[in-house]
């Protein structure tokens, strides 16, 4: 699948995560931008969330950047699925 | 768990929204909000601990002349916790400069690494100063990275935390309560001295009998008193031995030492030494039931017994104060029962307190919500005059005897008798005639008469 909207997920408030989609042109790869307080011990788990996720609804082409605040692995995982679906235009949420 | 984490989320979202609707217009935004492990994130106790903190920020924001658009708050209580969210007026006020006076708020409270104030700037970007703050919990990490880490088990953090909160909103409690009694101790003695005209007795414009006291004198005497309420008030509420009993040296050190002060004000004058001794015990035990929550007229009448035992046969029956007699033990040799005094009466319970005056006072002011001077003066004065209908004033026996004290009860019973009719007036001067002509002053009974204003005002707020 392939995002149509810019499409953003999550809130800047600690322990959560904003994930800010941008649709790219088929082909153009999947690019993911990470900034974290946690960065120094989390990146690596950060970006493994992020990208079983983006595997599970099989979404290649996109940039993806997180502004991440310590968020937990669910809740990464359910503000990359929610900014995902809404960039798809399959889930209401106009943030 | 699930759908739990989905509300959580959700309602952070919408959370999110609520900050762009005012950054959206330029302006910044403070949040508040309080950081619980786990969930629900709120619950009975945190929602009071949340009104506590949030009056707290409020209070530290105005103080450090940082105006919030109270018009546009939003107060709520969803799925993430309590929240609370204000735009700034900010036309002369740097969004960091705010960051900096919150994190001051939040290092300086005493639960403060509980507490998230956010700052979103006029673009809705979050203003962050890039502090990291350490845990609650171990103190070592930064909270962030235990957080992420999920180092400490959830209901061990959250008993430490529910232990946190019910510690802090008790010493709230304990302020609060203690702030009240030192309030209405103080309050009881003004207007019983401020109640005019009175038989014999100092009001606001005659000295009654007295040559050595005026208005003036008992108002600075009341002053230098107000002082040591607190103390007494914050040593009740604190006390938590076995015998009340044991309470005992420390209350009397810190009445004497008001007395001391006493007659340093008053330059040798006794003004109030009934008065501390019975606003002392009232004080304190008022405070220690009011901590246990079970304040009432009978318990604490029940332990006033106890903490007082066998005054009279302790303190009356033998000299405590080298050769020379107060008039109190003096009265007691003399008089027997009838002398017992102001010990005799708080030794029975205060009876004179709670069968007399506090019934009388309540049917002046149990349905009133602001009392007017008017109504004071009413109220107090009827009062006043069951008082020393009643009290075997040891003030008097000892400086008159016994058949001027008699003659003073009845006068006072026909006066409380006639009270509300057009004849009162004329029976009131009367009395204050009789106490003029034989030069006495109801001293034990204006001084119950603070002490019964005193339990009647604890009890209509605390029971």
């Amino acid at each position: 699948m392939t995002p149509k909207f810019k499409a953003q997920a999550g809130t800047f408030e600690s322990s959560d995560i904003m994930i800010l989609i941008e649709p790219l042109e088929k082909d153009s790869g999947r690019k993911v931008d990470i900034s974290s307080t946690v960065i120094l011990q989390f990146e690596e788990d950060i970006k493994t969330t992020i990208n079983q996720v983006l595997d599970k609804l099989q979404v290649v082409d996109l940039h993806l950047i997180a502004k991440d605040k310590g968020a937990l692995t669910q809740t990464i995982e359910a503000r990359v699925e929610t900014a995902v679906k809404r960039s798809l235009g399959i889930q209401e949420g106009t943030m | 768990m699930e759908n739990v984490i989905k509300e959580i989320l959700e309602a952070k979202e919408m959370r999110s929204k609520e900050r762009l609707k005012i950054s959206e217009g330029g302006d910044i935004s403070i949040s508040l909000s309080i950081n619980i492990p786990g969930a629900p994130k709120s619950d009975n106790q945190i929602k009071l601990f949340f009104a506590e903190c949030l009056s707290d920020l409020k209070r530290f924001l105005l103080s450090h002349r940082i105006v919030i658009d109270v018009k546009r708050e939003v107060v709520q209580s969803d799925a993430a916790g309590d929240f609370y969210l204000v735009p700034v007026h900010s036309e002369d006020i740097f969004a960091e400069e705010i960051k900096e006076i919150t994190e001051l708020f939040e290092m300086e409270h005493s639960l403060g690494r509980l507490l998230d104030v956010d700052i979103t700037d006029g673009n809705g970007n979050p203003v962050s100063s890039g502090k990291a703050k350490n845990c609650y919990f171990c103190e070592q990490h930064p909270a962030v990275y235990c957080m992420r880490k999920q180092t400490h088990d959830y209901s061990e953090m959250r008993s430490i935390i529910e232990k946190d909160v019910i510690n802090f909103l008790s010493e709230r409690r304990k302020n609060r309560v203690c702030k009240d009694l030192s309030v209405f101790a103080l309050k009881a003695l003004l207007h019983e001295v401020s109640l005019s005209p009175k038989p014999g007795l100092v009001d606001r414009f005659s000295n009654g009998s007295h040559s050595d006291m005026d208005y003036s004198t008992f108002l600075n005497s009341s002053a230098v008193l107000s002082v040591y309420f607190r103390e007494i008030a914050d040593f009740g509420f604190s006390f938590s031995f076995a015998h009340i009993k044991d309470a005992l040296p420390k209350l009397r050190q810190i009445g004497l030492q008001m007395e001391e002060d006493m007659f340093s004000e008053t330059r040798g004058v006794n003004t109030h030494k009934g008065a501390i001794f019975l606003l002392g015990f009232s004080l304190f035990v008022s405070a220690n039931q009011i901590k246990n929550h079970n304040f009432s007229y009978l318990s604490f009448v029940n332990q006033i017994k106890e903490l007082n035992g066998s005054l009279v046969e302790n303190e009356l029956g033998k000299k405590l104060y080298g050769s020379k007699k107060t008039h109190g033990e003096e009265c007691f040799e003399k008089f027997g029962a009838k002398g017992k005094g102001i010990r005799g009466e708080i030794q029975s319970g205060l009876p004179c307190v709670f069968n007399y005056a506090i019934p009388v006072l309540s049917s002046h002011f149990d349905l009133m919500e602001t009392e007017t001077d008017a109504a004071i003066q009413e109220g107090l004065t009827q009062t006043l005059l069951i008082l020393i209908a009643y009290n075997n004033d040891s003030n008097i026996l000892y400086r008159k005897g016994e058949k001027v004290l008699d003659e003073l009860m009845v006068v006072s019973q026909q006066a409380f008798n006639v009270f509300g009719t057009n004849t009162f007036d004329a029976k009131y001067k009367q009395l204050i005639e009789y106490c003029s002509e034989n030069q006495i002053s109801p001293g034990g009974s204006a001084d119950l008469l603070a002490v019964a204003y005193f339990i009647y005002m604890v009890n209509k707020k605390y029971n």
